[in-house]
């Protein structure tokens, strides 16, 4: 009988061990970007440097909350994604930090030490074909139209970052904050940046203001979606990465912000998902593709409004 | 493996039983109060869901039918053909089918030459459930119009939070459409197996049947793999109650066993100095007991052993005292010199001592008649009174009914034998035996007219008298007096009264109810 509770006892101190000696290390990534764009990447990264990549997923917004809220010691290790340079409010949340592809960004100087650049995601109107018939739509302006009212969408920009960004975009046309007021009033509000591309796509809205990435995600699908930069200028979000300020950074937060920005993941980026790499050193696949990021009207860093986002929200209410 | 005994046997029985029984019992009732309760849970579940569902695709189908007629007039002006009309009729059914946020529609008109749809992602039809369709003329000809459900949140909830499938059916069981991996779109539905549950409510657009359904098939299979590994785990319980049993019982009957290891020492009269159990517990009584019962038994045997010695040796002197040693060497000396002097009379006391020797030795009866008893004293006196000289008179005096009555054999005897030993050298000795009887007891008396003795001497044989039945060296009066006490009562004991020069007198009573 003893001999039988030995064995017993052994087994569960067996599968104990076996258990522990199962976990690796491991890297928590905070990502507001669909699966389908990021997962492969750390796919790749795991392989890379033998680590297992726990993403977690969310707006930039609830992600950047869920970091400042939880302990050094529990916080996950980087955030990838999101207008972080914008959206952080907590700047010792982060870790100052240089890739070692900085040299090669078309941003030479970071906007802050602890934000790197990852991809330039421009803002977008997205438009249903199907439905906008001859209205014809070119910009911000042309969403003012008779036609159009109550039948354009954008997404909260007290919450979501693309909401944010085409506010301020609105705002830099004639530094009026009446304009972004006037737009909000005939246009129609939803909570989530999904829901706008989504409306458009489906036919509930006629247009939307939303990204390059969801309206181009929506056209391939088969969607009647034109995507329009808009002749007033178009904002191009610079989405970051930024190291998380924690107990105990690990090396590989580091090898994994180069990596990201390393000329074979911008690369990819690019000839996958048609994405604006932040690097400059990029060969794009498709030539059209470069032509059309390089040949729209951006908005100037200096017509952007240097309120605080606090300060535009609470004026644009 | 030591033998386990029939007692520990029970004992690990009613524990094995206890531990396994109520698993068993918790494992069966368990399952069935758990397949029982899902199953009324689930019933009320997918009535309550097909219910809403009717009331979704009903609501559904009555808004899109109320704005087709609304736009009826509208339609029938525009031209499919025209690239304008179509971005037109595109607007309408799109303003048509966005009523609802949890309902995503799919819209479609279609001839032989014009197709326009917002299924932009190619989803088959028989993947959406139509909602109404019906033929709407427009401008340049008739057209079929059809509105499919395309995404419901509620129908999602229901396929995967609450696992049950939705299919629509016509009224004759064909299948219309189904969310259901088992029963697919054109083929008919068969629900006669005992795995699904399911309710059907007829719609009041269509001669169609919402059905809404729970395949069991899983839940009853995943219960059976529980129940396998709950078996499994039943019989490692099994093998682990029945070891645990066997230790425990023999743990618990530790004690047990040591008090019947004591009971058989006991009985080999081994069982050494008082030992406490192992344990403390109510056990120590017996334990405790049966040392003292072995002390006491012990005693006992000892005394039984002292006793059945002296007994012994008493039998052999009452075989002694019966065959009277002196007594016959005394008369087979006076035979010797009658031979010579008077042969007859030699032979009549041969003959008297035969008759006598007969008597002691034949008669094996504890109890003979009085009169019988009389007869052997009366030869003895016979005999001595040769030997004496007929100096020894004997008073007889016992009326005639009694003397048929029985009486412990040799009773009398000894005390006629006592008043010729201590009077013999009296002239005459006067000897009386008086019996009677009053109130069923028998009083004897046995008198002589001897020397008697002083009050101390009287005192001295009282005292003796008293001495135990087992401690005497010779069988005097206390063994008679022990004996009359022990087979009849106290009130049997021998009476002695004496007086010097005036004699002795001997008296006991008997009851004739018998000993």
């Amino acid at each position: 009988m003893e001999k039988l509770l030995l064995i017993l006892f052994s087994l569960v101190l067996l599968t104990g061990c076996m258990e522990s000696e199962n976990k690796k290390e491991t890297l928590v990534i905070y990502s507001p970007y669909p699966k389908e764009l990021i997962r492969p990447i750390l796919i790749n990264f795991e392989h890379k440097e033998n680590i297992k990549i726990v993403l977690k997923e969310g707006s930039t917004q609830v992600l950047l909350s869920q970091i400042h809220n939880q302990s050094k010691k529990n916080r996950g290790d980087v955030i990838v994604g999101g207008v972080l340079a914008e959206m952080i409010e907590n700047p010792s949340d982060f870790e100052h930090f240089k890739s070692s592809n900085q040299g090669h960004m078309i941003y030479k100087n970071q906007q802050f030490p602890y934000v790197t650049d990852f991809l330039l995601m421009p803002t977008v109107i997205a438009v249903n074909k199907d439905l906008i018939g001859e209205i014809p739509v070119k910009g911000y302006k042309d969403l003012h139209s008779f036609e159009l009212i109550k039948k354009v969408a954008y997404s909260n920009p007290s919450t979501t970052t693309t909401g944010y960004q085409h506010m301020k975009a609105i705002e830099s046309i004639n530094h009026n904050i009446k304009d972004v007021k006037k737009f909000m009033n005939s246009s129609r509000e939803v909570q989530k940046s999904a829901e706008v591309i989504d409306g458009v796509a489906k036919g509930k809205f006629y247009a939307g203001l939303s990204y390059e990435l969801d309206a181009n995600n929506y056209k391939n699908k088969g969607y009647p979606i034109d995507i329009v930069y808009p002749i007033e200028g178009t904002m191009v979000n610079r989405d970051g990465i930024a190291l998380i300020n924690k107990d105990k950074i690990k090396p590989e937060s580091k090898k994994l912000i180069n990596y990201l920005t390393s000329i074979e993941v911008q690369k990819e980026i690019n000839r996958k998902y048609k994405l604006q790499p932040a690097r400059e050193d990029i060969k794009y696949k498709h030539e059209d593709h470069k032509n059309t990021f390089n040949n729209i009207y951006k908005i100037q860093e200096k017509d952007i409004s240097d309120l605080t986002r606090e300060s535009f929200l609470e004026l644009i209410k | 493996m030591n033998e386990i005994k029939p007692y520990q046997r029970k004992l690990r029985k009613s524990l094995f039983i206890s531990t396994i029984l109520p698993a068993f019992i918790l494992i069966i009732v368990g399952f069935a109060t758990f397949y029982t309760v899902y199953r009324i849970i689930e019933v009320r579940s997918i009535v309550g869901n097909t219910e809403k569902i009717k009331n979704i695709l009903e609501n559904t189908n009555h808004d899109i039918k109320e704005k087709i007629e609304k736009e009826r007039l509208k339609l029938t002006s525009l031209n499919p053909q025209e690239i304008k009309d179509i971005t037109e009729i595109k607007r309408t059914f799109n303003n048509m089918i966005h009523g609802d946020n949890d309902t995503s529609i799919i819209y479609k008109l279609e001839n032989q030459n014009i197709d326009i749809s917002n299924n932009y992602e190619n989803k088959k039809e028989e993947k959406m459930l139509l909602v109404y369709n019906e033929t709407i003329r427009l401008k340049d000809g008739v057209y079929n119009i059809y509105f499919y459900i395309e995404n419901q949140l509620f129908f999602n909830d229901l396929r995967y939070k609450k696992n049950q499938s939705l299919l629509i059916v016509d009224k004759y069981d064909n299948v219309l459409f189904s969310n259901f991996d088992r029963i697919n779109y054109g083929g008919k539905i068969d629900l006669s197996s005992i795995n699904y549950l399911f309710k059907r409510e007829k719609l009041s657009y269509k001669e169609n049947e919402v059905l809404v359904l729970k395949d069991m098939k899983e839940i009853l299979e995943d219960g059976m793999k529980l129940f396998l590994i709950m078996l499994i785990i039943f019989i490692v319980l099994m093998v682990f109650g029945y070891f645990f049993s066997r230790k425990i019982s023999k743990y618990q009957t530790l004690d047990i066993e040591s008090i019947i290891s004591n009971i058989e020492l006991a009985k080999l009269r081994k069982l050494g100095e008082y030992e406490s159990l192992a344990t403390s517990s109510e056990l120590e009584i017996i334990n405790h007991y049966i040392y003292e019962l072995f002390k006491s038994n012990e005693k006992l045997i000892h005394s039984i052993e002292v006793s059945e010695k002296s007994l012994r040796d008493i039998q052999l002197k009452e075989i002694e005292s019966q065959f009277h040693p002196h007594f016959l060497f005394n008369t087979m000396q006076t035979i010797q010199y009658l031979i010579l002097l008077s042969p007859k009379k030699a032979t009549d006391v041969v003959q008297q001592l035969s008759d006598m020797l007969r008597y002691t030795l034949r008669i094996k009866a504890d109890k003979v008649l009085i009169g019988d008893e009389i007869k052997y004293i009366k030869k003895y006196i016979a005999i001595q009174n040769v030997r004496f000289d007929n100096n020894i008179h004997l008073t007889i005096d016992i009326p005639k009914e009694l003397k048929e009555t029985k009486i412990d054999k040799m009773i009398i005897f000894p005390f006629i034998e006592n008043a010729i030993k201590h009077n013999k050298n009296l002239e005459i000795i006067e000897i009386k035996i008086r019996i009677s009887s009053r109130k069923n007891n028998l009083y004897i008396l046995v008198q002589d007219n001897g020397k008697g003795m002083t009050q101390e001497k009287l005192i001295d044989v009282r005292n003796k008298m008293l001495i135990s039945l087992y401690e005497t060296k010779t069988l005097g009066l206390n063994h008679l007096n022990n004996k009359l006490i022990l087979k009849y009562n106290r009130k049997s004991r021998i009476r002695i009264f004496s007086d010097i020069d005036k004699g002795t007198l001997t008296f006991f009573k008997l009851s004739l109810g018998g000993d």
